[in-house]
């Protein structure tokens, strides 16, 4: 199993446990998990996650079972992403995935994405609010490298 | 004063400007690295540069037998006279990077502090706007926003699980702190690191790419998470708008760069020597200025 894989099941299984809202043994998590693994490799992911402190568990049964954890607190967060937010951290002690942008800059973005037509018919979103329930890109069974 | 004095900076300080304003077409890794390289011993060389005329400016203004009397003085007089514009400006760059470098260190020192007392820099903070970062250090992650895993699907997380880790796996954020320390330094390269934390996205995202491989999967999502992210702060202005999510977005959905296997790393070793032999000569000059001030 190499490093690869696990990132990407990690993201998987993160993605799973995000649309749950209970505790997902690791069983019924594998259920839900794309391309049948292992159950030894999805413990091995969980356990990752848990050391991460991404996920927690709680034991059901003899079973462990696992959740998301959300940290609710949320102004750790708050001050967290508005430190960012100014002039997107000058100092360079994190690196965010996007930025906001300007109105001027999603309308380019936007002119960009109408100008490429889509691989596989699914359209970029329009309107800033409009991709808050976007189509699910269900790209099951996908292969992965070559 | 003779114009050899300002060559080791401009040496460094134009093909680095020119860089960030032209960047050469190679892969956005290597081009992060030079930029990093270049901008640090550009900015040392240019506040050694201007530690020198500054320290002659005052040597030649004070009164003779305060400065002429110990040795060291005499060697910054024998520098020549320092006409009294560049004099003033070379002391005014110093007072500006020393206020500007005091500054970011503060600000890094707030930051890490944000960092510190969130805890583990790893996890999901219950926060409906999508956002993601990588939290540098040894107790750091990848920290995501429950707004985020709600909007993507699996594949698209992946891509942000992936774009985070790259930046935690080639350490972005030395490069990005040495940018910055530059810009602080030497404020005229504040385009240079600009570019630099341009490189470090794009390189982050062709990490991305070529572990999911869909270039148009990434172009994506970048451009879904940034339409839906919370708009810039209120500190915001015009000025800062540099479109740089649209100009990832348009690169992946270009042609994937070369790896560039023989072009980068000869680029940088070459780029690397020379701006060392450049930078160490004009810190040799400027001991001189390091001994008026002892």
């Amino acid at each position: 199993m190499s490093r690869r894989r696990l990132g990407q099941l990690e993201a998987e299984v993160l993605a799973v446990l995000a649309e749950t809202d209970g505790f997902l043994s690791t069983g019924e998590l594998r259920e839900r998990l794309d391309g049948d693994p292992a159950y030894t490799t999805v413990n091995t992911v969980l356990f990752r996650l848990y050391d991460k402190g991404m996920v927690e568990r709680s034991q059901r049964g003899r079973a462990y079972v696992y959740r998301l954890t959300v940290d609710e607190s949320g102004l750790a967060a708050e001050r967290m992403f508005d430190h960012l937010r100014v002039a997107s951290d000058p100092a360079g002690v994190l690196n965010q995935f996007v930025h906001g942008l300007s109105a001027e800059e999603a309308a380019a973005l936007r002119a960009v994405l109408e100008r490429e037509p889509s691989p596989d018919a699914s359209p970029p979103p329009s309107g800033a609010d409009a991709p808050r329930t976007p189509p699910r890109q269900g790209r099951e069974g996908r292969p992965d490298g070559p | 004063m003779t114009w050899y004095t300002l060559a080791p900076a401009l040496l460094l300080v134009v093909p680095a400007l020119a860089l960030a304003r032209l960047p050469l077409p190679i892969h956005p890794a290597w081009s992060a690295r030079l930029l990093a390289v270049l901008a640090v011993s550009a900015a040392l060389t240019a506040v050694s540069t201007a530690g020198l005329l500054g320290g002659a400016f005052l040597a030649g203004v004070l009164p003779p037998d305060t400065v002429s009397g110990p040795e060291r003085g005499r060697l910054l007089l024998e520098h020549g006279p320092v006409p009294a514009p560049v004099g003033v400006l070379a002391l005014a760059l110093l007072a500006v990077g020393a206020v500007g470098t005091a500054l970011l260190a503060l600000r890094w020192w707030r930051g890490m502090r944000e960092v510190r007392r969130h805890g583990d820099g790893a996890g999901v903070v219950a926060d409906d706007r999508p956002m993601a970062m990588a939290v540098p250090g040894r107790r750091g992650g990848v920290m995501l926003s429950r707004g985020l895993l709600r909007m993507l699907g699996r594949d698209q997380l992946s891509v942000v699980l992936r774009h985070e880790h790259a930046h935690l796996r080639h350490r972005h954020h030395v490069y990005a702190a040495a940018g910055a320390l530059a810009a602080a330094l030497f404020p005229p390269l504040a385009p240079v690191h600009r570019r630099l934390r341009f490189d470090l996205e794009r390189w982050a995202d062709e990490e991305a790419a070529a572990a999911v491989g869909d270039r148009g999967l990434v172009a994506r999502t970048i451009a879904q998470v940034s339409l839906a992210a919370p708009g810039p702060g209120p500190s915001w202005h015009p000025g800062l708008a540099d479109y740089q999510v649209v100009r990832r977005v348009e690169a992946l959905l270009d042609e994937p760069p070369s790896a560039n296997p023989v072009a980068g790393p000869a680029l940088l070793g070459g780029t690397g020597v020379a701006s060392g032999g450049v930078a160490s000569t004009c810190v040799e000059l400027h001991h001189l200025a390091f001994l008026l001030l002892l």
